[in-house]
């Protein structure tokens, strides 16, 4: 008799319901997983799938509901148990112990080999400091960590928000390997792309509910897969609206906002320092800078601003900046949203007001005689919300309880509205819905129309391809020269992204 | 490490800055009748009735009005070193200086103080109280300016200042500022007629009103004004505050320097109200005292004026107890020090349960 293949299902979610206050985060959802299966999990910020996570993992209790590991329930609330029983969950944020070594870190989590597991991959050492290690390095230690207790289902939540694409292809390729030995994966991610190419099943989850389901079948999607998950995540009548059609390039004549030369620094940390770079932004111009992370964006990101500082000269609009502090180039028109939102960008015990008061305290706006004028405060607060659309609408709602999106959005205003002359953003779009990701570009392509410019930082290619008018590449605190993006083409810049010019 | 605010996000966002959550209501009372009921066996086992003793302890607080006075004389410096405490918490930073800036105050007051009996008991106060807040903002200058110019851990070095402060006084006291025409060695007595008055009708002092002022001016201060808002942020998120371009190291230094001239005033008030004198060797040792009730008054600048008036009934209960019913006064220091441990506690248990070590990233 022929054995026909069954596929049991590994991991079975049943009712599972959450609230925090008033938003009901998961509601009632029932899910299975099968061994050897790639679950695709998709949605909106605030759609539910980071709780969801969090709840197989252990670190949530869920108000209603069931997990079961093949077939035999978890205990509730206990991460302990949820290892246990097979389950693992590589964060988005790392849960690393910064000063360990990668050795000390993988023996914490009961690694005992002396060979470094293969997943580590080359080029970290096992002295190496976590600190020291680039974002892409450190999730390569946290995927090994997981994989110690060699788990029947492994959870990964946004594993490619801060990965440069050729480190997107090494993560599923090692994905890949796993579900051929048989372990279940549950990824969550923005980026529909990603989940076609590599998923076997998508699940879209839509205010804590599964709004719908796409299945792999015979290697094949079915043709309107898309369509169906777009469908799913933006069930407005219309549908999802057609993006603007390509910015016509402001005059080719038009003045340099920014002009950075000679820029260097000594390099900190594992990161290169800045080697001679020339940086050049017009008026009128959305620039990216486009890089694996720790290729010195960071630190080059920081000169600009006034942050740091380094060799060579910087001026803004024709000032002279060099050797100047942040407050003197943020009063000649920089303006700075950086790419960790709630750890340098707000503060998360202030309401969305208070942190949009901030940078603007010393306006005659907003103080006289050193007194707060707090009505004004909230009014510019209630204005920034609506023209931002930030959810909630309640200006006193604090900033830390904010999605990533709406977090953006506070930060994007804040600087926006003191009218820099040139904006300085780091990843801005990175972790954002689309909805969320298409307002902020267009919004920042609105700004520049007048006479103003961007300098955006990020690591993935598309999104700079999405927004730019000229693009430069990063590597090893090198910046190539600027190219409009209708010139560029995609492979030769990922080329350069990896292994230079 | 870093506590996670419960929300929605609490993956999608790593948490605050702030390393330390505070008690919430709930666990304040729990800590209360904890310590109330752990202090009963302790007063079981050494031979007394705990029933008793509260209901005794209780009925002379409450139902005397000079328990009640008392209470709330011992109250206004334990208020003014709670303020202190609760200023530079407010910018991220522990004082636990206190006693040495407290000292510090004293001293400065006492010194100044007899100069002054020519111009009269208001310049005296004045002149005073200017005096032991800038030696006070002095002293704590120390600590402050070794953590915002090295990073040196202010918790640290306040604390070995103390030790300094009441061996230098001491010294100060039996040496140089010596009042000779006394047997024990203490700065001049200030005269009774130049002591703080009593307020109308009760046997409470004008300290009363400083300590209320001080309350007021700071919680305006924090809430309404420029630097108060960049001194939260800087105690929410030094790191987004110095992204705001707000001058971290400088907030800092100022805050508790600030806190250090606040403190001091606990000092002034003492010898200007209750003293009268600085004797060698004397520490009121109000620091416990005031991290006790931020405490209990989770970090709120109304909450720590009852919370104060509960400390300053306790200290009360350790003079009147031991002649009452023989209760020495380390039991009341016993039941401070309880209560603190176990406001503490739940603390111990979200960071343990709950704490997630963050992402690493470049330093500042």
């Amino acid at each position: 008799m022929v054995s026909v293949p069954v596929r049991t299902p590994v991991l079975e979610l049943a009712g599972i319901s959450r609230a925090f206050g008033n938003i009901q985060a998961n509601d009632a959802i029932s899910l299975t997983v099968e061994r050897g299966e790639i679950l695709g999990l998709v949605g909106e910020n605030g759609a539910g799938k980071s709780t969801l996570l969090s709840i197989l993992a252990g670190l949530e209790r869920a108000d209603a509901g069931t997990v079961s590991v093949e077939g035999i329930p978890v205990r509730p609330g206990s991460s302990a148990a949820s290892i246990g029983q097979g389950i693992s969950l590589v964060h988005q944020h790392f849960s690393l112990v910064p000063t360990f070594t990668v050795a000390e870190q993988l023996r914490l989590a009961g690694w005992t080999g002396p060979a470094l597991p293969d997943v580590l991959g080359t080029g970290i050492a096992p002295d190496a400091r976590i600190e020291e290690l680039a974002p892409g390095q450190q999730q390569r230690v946290e995927l090994a960590k997981a994989l110690v207790s060699k788990p029947r289902i492994l959870l990964l939540d946004e594993p490619t928000s801060i990965l440069a694409p050729s480190e997107v292809d090494g993560l599923f390729a090692t994905l890949h390997g796993l579900r051929e030995s048989g372990t279940a994966i549950v990824f969550v991610t923005h980026k529909i792309r990603e989940v076609l190419a590599h998923a076997d099943r998508i699940v879209v989850l839509r205010r804590g509910q599964v709004s719908g389901e796409v299945r792999r079948r015979a290697g094949e999607w079915p043709h309107d897969a898309e369509q169906r998950l777009m469908g799913a995540m933006f069930p407005a009548p219309q549908g999802h609206p057609a993006p603007d059609p390509p910015p016509a390039l402001a005059a080719p004549w038009s003045a340099p906002m920014l002009i950075g030369a000679g820029v260097g620094t000594a390099g900190a940390g594992g990161t290169p320092g800045l080697r001679d770079v020339n940086v050049s932004v017009r008026s009128g111009r959305i620039h990216a800078i486009v890089g694996i992370d720790g290729q010195g964006q960071g630190a080059l990101a920081d000169v600009l601003a006034g942050y740091q500082r380094a060799s060579g000269s910087i001026e803004i609009a024709g000032v002279p900046l060099t050797g100047l502090d942040a407050p003197a180039f943020a009063e000649a028109g920089i303006g700075f949203v950086s790419g960790e939102r709630l750890r340098d960008g707000g503060v998360g015990s202030f309401s969305v007001a208070g942190n949009l008061l901030l940078k603007r305290q010393h306006s005659p706006e907003f103080s006289q005689w050193g007194v707060l004028r707090q009505a004004r405060a909230e009014a510019a607060g209630r204005l920034a919300i609506r023209q931002w659309d930030i959810q909630p609408s309640d200006p006193a709602h604090p900033f830390g309880a904010l999605s990533g999106g709406n977090m953006q959005k506070v930060l994007l205003a804040r600087e926006l509205a003191r009218l820099p002359r040139l904006l300085i953003a780091v990843n801005p779009v990175s972790g954002l819905d689309a909805q969320t990701a298409q307002h902020v570009r267009d919004r920042l392509r609105e700004f520049v129309r007048a006479e103003r410019a961007v300098l955006w930082f990020t690591n993935d290619l598309d999104d700079a391809m999405a927004v730019a008018d000229t693009i430069s590449i990063m590597f090893e605190g090198k910046l190539s020269s600027a190219m409009p993006v209708q010139a560029a083409s995609t492979q030769v810049l990922s080329r350069m992204m990896v292994s230079g010019w | 490490m870093v506590i996670e605010t419960r929300s929605a996000d609490v993956l999608e966002n790593p948490a605050g800055i702030k390393a330390w959550r505070f008690p919430g209501w709930a666990e304040v009372v729990v800590a209360v009748l904890a310590a109330t009921l752990l202090c009963g066996v302790v007063l079981l086992l050494t031979g007394h009735d705990p029933v008793t003793a509260y209901a005794e302890l209780i009925r002379r607080i409450m139902l005397r009005p000079s328990g009640f006075a008392e209470s709330v004389t011992n109250a206004i410096p334990i208020l003014i070193t709670a303020a202190a405490v609760l200023l530079a918490s407010r910018a991220g930073l522990w004082n636990i200086g206190i006693d040495g800036q407290v000292l510090a105050g004293a001293f400065a007051a006492a010194v100044l103080a007899p100069l002054l009996d020519g111009a009269g008991a208001g310049p005296m106060w004045l002149g005073a109280a200017f005096g032991g807040l800038v030696t006070g903002g002095l002293w704590a200058t120390i600590p402050a300016l070794l953590r915002a110019r090295f990073d040196l851990n202010e918790i640290v070095s306040s604390i070995m200042l103390n030790y300094v402060a009441l061996s230098l006084t001491a010294w100060l006291v039996k040496g140089p500022v010596r009042d000779e025409s006394l047997v024990a060695p203490q700065t001049p007595l200030i005269p009774r007629e130049f002591r703080l008055p009593e307020l109308g009708g009760t046997s409470i002092h004008a300290g009363a009103l400083v300590a209320a002022a001080i309350v007021l001016a700071l919680r305006f201060g924090l809430a309404r004004t420029v630097l108060g808002f960049e001194l939260r942020a800087v105690g929410e998120n030094p790191r987004a505050a110095w992204r705001a371009l707000i001058p971290v190291r400088r907030v800092w230094a100022g805050a508790f320097i600030a806190s250090g001239a606040v403190a001091a005033l606990a000092g002034v008030n003492d010898i200007l109200a209750t003293k009268g004198t600085f004797q060698a060797e004397w520490n009121p040792e109000y620091g416990l005292s005031g991290f006790v009730v931020v405490f209990l008054a989770r970090r709120s600048m109304w909450g720590i004026v009852p919370a104060s008036l509960f400390v300053g009934a306790l200290a009360y209960g350790a003079d009147v107890m031991p002649r009452a019913a023989g209760i020495p006064p380390s039991f009341f220091a016993l039941f401070e020090g309880l209560l603190l441990a176990f406001l503490a506690v739940p603390e111990l248990f979200r960071a343990g349960i709950v704490s997630r070590l963050r992402s690493t990233g470049e330093r500042r």
